[in-house]
């Protein structure tokens, strides 16, 4: 029983870290709390979507064309709204970001309509038993892409000119820009980067779970558990958050009922947030 | 000597102008019928919430993105004790009383967050206790909602009596933040709201202080949402604890001007006029109507509207 449950929680876990990961380069590197990041990601699995039904190819190859999308819906947001918005402060991005979910729910709303939607995986619809353990195939696939993405994501931040630049516009500001870093592109770019990931991670979420636009609220709070969690601190932080969230919500549901698990789930990151504001890595955050 | 005489002038042409639209609106409500009644009654409403944010945000500095929490809390202590025959008195005396103990024991711990980190916990507690309400069923009736007992009386006048209702309730909100703006209250949340740490420094108990203003906010925030149960007959966890209500009044506080009487009263009523004409016109399009009205406050007016006429009329 267990070392079922667990496993479960483990697969979720990595799925949940790979949702969070461009939420926190967005707010630690863009210094944006993203609050339309909920439809960011739906946008992905509706882009998914979309290509799934109209082309036969594996879906695996289709998060491709939806992290583009979620690249330029990043751009055009930060130039648009958020840039004006952070300049009135960290409080106002919370509430344009508002905005521009519900704008973004409506669009979806009015294109894809507001019946649930599934991809189905049919090439992967296999289990595999490890002992008495089962794991669906495609669970296994979809978390080993998402994490191939994030380690593809800190490997160029930590390797290429471009990734340098933005972990020194996250480490300090002004010395970066006393360095002679564009901080304004570094920033868009760090935030577009973001949202490539929200159209990878959404549109690996879609290949695990139903979706319609209205689930914009959950996938936000998930997400934000998952950073408050792992805190700002690099790329991995959200992954051990999501995977923290993942078994928490995995033995809440056993233990108290699956019906309390998203209330555990979020009292777990208030208790974070006032015991240790920093994340549980302990690292301070970029903000 | 001027400056003083200025600021009292411009504070009773305020009040002035406050005391002649209530008495204004408590005479219109003998001569509006159904949707118009509805409408207004609503307008009220939703100008209480967005004066107990203000409260919060334009005095204190704490920008409250759970307050949908306290609403919902409201709602549903009114419903259960209600449904069990409470007497009214006594139910709305235990919506003040449970909406601040909700405050003492959370916010305690919650208002040690600044800026940005008191509105991501604050709303994730909002969220906790909607996830919370839906699913404790045995309690609440989960996601079937909670029906009130049905007045007898007969709906035009019920309507009416609610529309009153709601009027005194935000006359007595307006009259309780124009006190406590005054006392010492009011003097220590601007000290809070100007810098914190030089507060505390001063030997002002900021802990005490701000515990004892959210309690003041979340409670005319949740009469606001216990009436409103009572007007509706019937609630639902993701309607009366939905974020929108908070974060609709942070745009109307920001679109009236935080911190003054007038703001919240002009913003609320503007967009909750809006937010009516939406969904009545184009309902395909009411959330991306809302959704490009709080863009547009928020890049284009921050400081709020009416702060920006009362200070050029005035010429500060």
């Amino acid at each position: 029983m267990w070392p079922q449950l667990l496993t479960n929680g483990l697969m979720t876990g990595f799925l949940y870290g790979i949702l969070g990961t461009g939420f926190a380069i967005q707010w630690g590197i863009g210094r944006i709390i993203n609050l339309a990041y909920g439809s960011f990601l739906l946008m992905g699995a509706y882009v998914l979507f979309t290509l799934a039904t109209s082309f036969t190819v594996n879906p695996l190859v289709l998060i491709i064309p939806a992290g583009i999308c979620g690249f330029v819906l990043g751009w055009i947001t930060y130039e648009m709204i958020f840039r004006l918005a952070a300049r009135r402060g960290l409080l106002m991005t919370l509430v344009a970001g508002f905005g521009l979910d519900l704008v973004l729910v409506n669009i979806m709303l009015l294109i894809w309509k507001a019946d649930t939607r599934t991809i189905v995986v049919y090439w992967a619809r296999k289990l595999l038993a490890l002992g008495s353990v089962r794991v669906g195939m495609h669970r296994l696939l979809i978390a080993g892409a998402g994490i191939l993405c994030v380690v593809c994501l800190w490997a160029w931040l930590k390797w290429s000119r471009k990734g340098k630049t933005i972990l020194a516009l996250a480490s300090n500001p002004l010395a970066a820009e006393i360095v002679g870093i564009d901080s304004r592109a570094t920033a868009r770019l760090a935030f577009s980067l973001g949202g490539m990931l929200a159209g990878i991670g959404g549109a690996l979420f879609g290949m695990v779970s139903s979706f319609s636009p209205t689930i914009t609220g959950t996938l936000l709070s998930k997400v934000f558990i998952v950073t408050i969690l792992g805190g700002l601190g690099n790329v991995w932080s959200s992954l051990i958050g999501g995977i923290v969230l993942g078994l928490a919500e995995a033995i809440g549901s056993r233990a108290i009922g699956a019906a309390f698990s998203e209330a555990l789930g979020l009292m777990l990151m208030l208790a974070v947030l006032v015991l240790r504001p920093r994340g549980m890595l302990g690292r301070a955050f970029w903000v | 000597m001027v400056e003083n005489a200025k600021k009292k002038y411009e504070h009773i042409t305020m009040s002035m102008t406050i005391s002649l639209l209530l008495i204004v609106l408590f005479v219109v409500g003998i001569f509006v019928k159904g949707y118009y009644l509805r409408l207004l009654t609503s307008i009220y409403m939703f100008i209480v919430v967005a004066q107990a944010v203000n409260l919060m945000m334009g005095f204190m500095g704490y920008i409250p993105f759970g307050q949908a929490a306290f609403f919902g809390v409201g709602a549903y202590v009114a419903g259960l004790l209600m449904n069990r025959g409470l007497p009214l008195w006594l139910t709305f005396a235990a919506v003040v009383m449970i909406a601040s103990i909700f405050c003492v024991v959370f916010g305690t711990p919650l208002l040690r967050l600044r800026g940005a980190y008191f509105a991501v916990g604050t709303s994730a507690f909002s969220a906790a206790m909607s996830a919370i309400a839906l699913n404790a069923s045995r309690l609440t009736g989960g996601a079937g909602g909670l029906s009130f007992p049905i007045s007898p009386l007969a709906p035009e006048v019920l309507y009416r009596i609610f529309y009153y209702i709601m009027l005194s309730l935000l006359v007595v909100t307006l009259i309780s933040i124009t006190i406590i703006s005054k006392t010492r209250i009011g003097y220590a949340i601007r000290a809070i709201k100007a810098d914190e740490d030089a507060a505390a420094t001063l030997g002002i108990n900021t802990t005490f202080y701000k515990v004892l203003t959210w309690a003041i906010s979340a409670s005319f925030t949740a009469l606001a949402g216990a009436f409103y149960g009572w007007w509706m007959t019937y609630i639902h966890p993701l309607e009366v604890f939905n974020i929108n209500l908070a974060v609709v009044s942070i745009v109307s506080v920001l679109l009236g001007g935080s911190g003054t009487l007038l703001g919240p009263i002009i913003g609320g009523a503007v967009i909750q006029t809006i937010s009516e004409v939406a969904w009545a016109r184009f309902l395909e399009y009411h959330f991306l109507v809302l959704g490009t009205l709080i863009i547009l406050i928020v890049l284009f007016v921050p400081q709020g509207l009416f702060t920006r006429f009362w200070e050029g009329r005035h010429g500060k």
